[in-house]
């Protein structure tokens, strides 16, 4: 069932669950590739599809509802179902099946490990021991990465800049329908 | 792991690190301003990128006799790098002196011109002392960069822009190939120090069919791949010559000239330290790209009819002559290498130099096609005496310094009873005198109708085209200068 017609609200829809993807990793322990999944999907990806959806410029959605809710309602089932079998085993998540949920007892626990920074903190928090690397044995290489980011700043900077000189680019020839007769000597 | 004193002995490049971002944000809020209305003072910028250099060149004298590891490992100091830093900066002093009037004239005189021109010196400078896969990797990836966008400087002209897309395709491709093959190798071995990589290859049996060898020999082609791509190495070679035609030549002359002796040096530090153990399997490789690129270089120079495709194709050649020193396992051809590749990319920078003078007034551009130089000789005399000097040297003809380089290369190669590459060469050498001598040709002997209008040399750049005239000569009549400076190669690779 599509509850959502427009288009870019659907892509911020995307990013919650990218956002709930992450949240599920840093869970599991693996924080460092929740935090990369952020970067990349939400940094990047999304932003490139909203930039796809603004430029495509598509007004007409299916409104078919109950194709879409019969598959829909059958993904569900199973979601669920491994979720309950996941929970009953205690198979995949580090907590107990009982502090899953926000209980009292579960929010004491994350205060234990983030706040006081109690043994389980240091296990836990793989990107820290991830800085420790780079800024202790690796400082160089991190100041030498940041160059490298200088020198392509100061070169997208010029190469585009046509205030201050002269560009190549032309608008009128890439909005052209028909630019390849315009610009034949590229081709 | 002691950080206290290892910073000491990288203090020059830490004063070129300083110095580069120093001259950054002087030259972007002086020429930016809004209150003197944008000027240009490209002179000035000029001057004090000289020096910067200057006063580099004057540290790296200063700390010439050491040989250690700094940093933990992630750099190596070494008498003969130190000569290496002092080469790349000196020839790229000279460059930017001699391709002044060649940037005024283009109207390329930016200020980020000379940005960039530090940028990729500080990082051959660094290039040369790493020790250690990351900086390696990091640094080659920042010299590209500058170099990427060198090649596009020249905005007005599509093909500069061409060119530099074309050179950032092949330089990210390359360098994607080498970074698969350092993931490679720390994930089979988790090792990324040379040294390291060094002793833990010595200590495996190669004749006992390993598996973690087999593996390691697979990161190690790919590292090896993507070396042969940065130097453009014949099978590797593809748009080398559309990223020499449309690069401004000054970017040309830089790129083609002052990064052979860092990577070179790194390339030779890999080959014969790291992975030496790993020859059987680099053998064959490198025996392939030195006959593809002897073969191809000369016969796609044969046809050119542009000065810096011809240029190009040459330097694959070049190449072809530089990977001759892995078929010999005598130490003197270490010395006879190094000295070819000094020697080589010295005549390169010379017939560089004198093409950024060729500026026709009337179509107010420089000379790219060979044929517009026919009756040279009648217009200024001087300058294709000089043209003469540089073009038979870099041919291999006897009273000029290429010649000495080649001829210990080919002795060297006949002691080790490797007469099927002797003969190539020989055959090669002919072929590519062809080619050199037709410019003589043009430029003596071709008459036309037409009257070149070339504009008058400036001083400085005369001054330094007598110097390396002479210097032509010099090291033709005495050879053994060179050892000056390659008897540390020895200590420093071996």
């Amino acid at each position: 069932m599509i509850s959502v017609l427009n288009p870019i609200n659907s892509v911020l829809f995307l990013i919650s669950i990218f956002f709930a993807v992450s949240i599920v990793f840093i869970l599991l322990g693996i924080d460092f590739f929740g935090f990369i999944f952020l970067i990349i999907y939400v940094g990047a990806i999304a932003v490139l599809f909203l930039f796809i959806v603004m430029m495509l410029n598509i007004q007409k959605i299916e409104t078919d509802k109950f194709t879409y809710l019969t598959i829909g309602v059958f993904i569900l089932i199973i979601l669920f179902m491994e979720l309950f079998l996941s929970l009953s085993y205690n198979y995949l998540l580090i907590f107990d099946s009982n502090k899953v949920f926000f209980t009292m007892e579960n929010i004491r626990y994350i205060y234990n490990i983030f706040v006081l920074k109690s043994d389980e903190y240091y296990r836990f928090l793989m990107v820290e021991s991830l800085g420790v690397m780079l800024f202790e044995y690796y400082p160089i290489q991190l100041m030498l990465s940041g160059l490298n980011l200088l020198v392509a700043m100061i070169g997208s900077i010029f190469l585009t800049n046509f205030k201050r000189g002269f560009s190549t680019k032309k608008q009128y020839n890439q909005l052209a329908r028909n630019h390849y007769l315009i610009n034949s000597n590229i081709y | 792991m002691n950080y206290s004193l290892s910073y000491i002995l990288l203090i020059p490049e830490i004063y070129f690190f300083f110095s580069l971002i120093f001259y950054l944000f002087y030259t972007s809020i002086l020429n930016l301003s809004i209150y003197y209305k944008f000027p240009n003072y490209f002179k000035n910028n000029l001057y004090f990128f000289i020096l910067i250099l200057f006063n580099i060149s004057l540290l790296i004298l200063n700390y010439i006799n050491i040989s250690e590891y700094t940093i933990s490992n992630y750099f190596y100091k070494d008498t003969f790098i130190s000569l290496l830093q002092l080469f790349s900066i000196f020839f790229s002093m000279l460059l930017v002196l001699i391709g002044y009037s060649y940037v005024k004239s283009n109207n390329i005189n930016h200020f980020e011109l000379l940005i960039l021109f530090l940028f990729g010196i500080f990082s051959l400078c660094l290039l040369t002392t790493s020790s250690h896969m990351t900086s390696l990797y990091l640094l080659l990836e920042l010299q590209g960069i500058t170099f990427y966008i060198l090649t596009s400087f020249n905005r007005r002209n599509q093909y500069s822009l061409e060119s530099g897309l074309k050179y950032f395709i092949l330089g990210s491709f390359s360098s994607i190939l080498l970074l698969f093959g350092i993931s490679l190798l720390y994930g089979f071995t988790g090792l990324l120090s040379f040294s390291d990589i060094y002793i833990y290859l010595k200590n495996i049996d190669i004749y006992i069919s390993n598996f973690n060898f087999n593996l390691i020999a697979v990161a190690f082609v790919f590292i090896l791949i993507s070396f042969l791509f940065k130097f453009y190495a014949a099978p590797f070679h593809l748009w080398i010559a559309d990223i020499y035609q449309g690069a401004p030549t000054i970017v040309t002359a830089f790129f083609s000239v002052i990064p052979f002796f860092s990577v070179y040096y790194l390339f030779l530090k890999l080959l014969l330290i790291v992975f030496v153990k790993l020859y059987i399997i680099y053998n064959i490789i490198i025996k392939v790209a030195i006959v593809s690129s002897l073969v191809i270089g000369t016969l796609g120079a044969l046809y050119q009819k542009k000065i810096k495709r011809l240029l190009a194709y040459s330097s694959i050649t070049g190449i072809g002559y530089f990977l001759l020193l892995f078929l010999s396992e005598s130490p003197i051809m270490l010395y006879n290498t190094f000295s070819y590749v000094l020697l080589y990319s010295f005549s390169l920078l010379s017939l560089f130099s004198i093409f950024l003078q060729l500026f026709l007034i009337k179509d107010k551009k420089y000379i790219e096609q060979l044929s517009l130089l026919s009756g040279y000789i009648n217009i200024n005399k001087y300058a294709s005496i000089v043209f003469l000097i540089f073009f038979f040297s870099i041919a291999g003809i006897p009273p000029f310094s290429l010649f000495i380089g080649k001829l210990f290369l080919l002795t060297n190669l006949a002691l080790n009873k490797n007469y099927f590459f002797v003969f190539l060469v020989i055959i090669i050498t002919i072929l590519s005198c062809y080619y050199y001598l037709k410019v003589i040709k043009i430029i003596f002997f071709n008459n036309t109708n037409k009257w070149l209008f070339v504009s008058n040399f400036n001083f400085i750049s005369s001054f330094f085209l007598v110097i390396f005239s002479v210097l032509h000569f010099y090291f033709f009549l005495s050879p053994s200068i060179l050892n000056v400076f390659t008897k540390y190669l020895l200590f420093s690779i071996l």
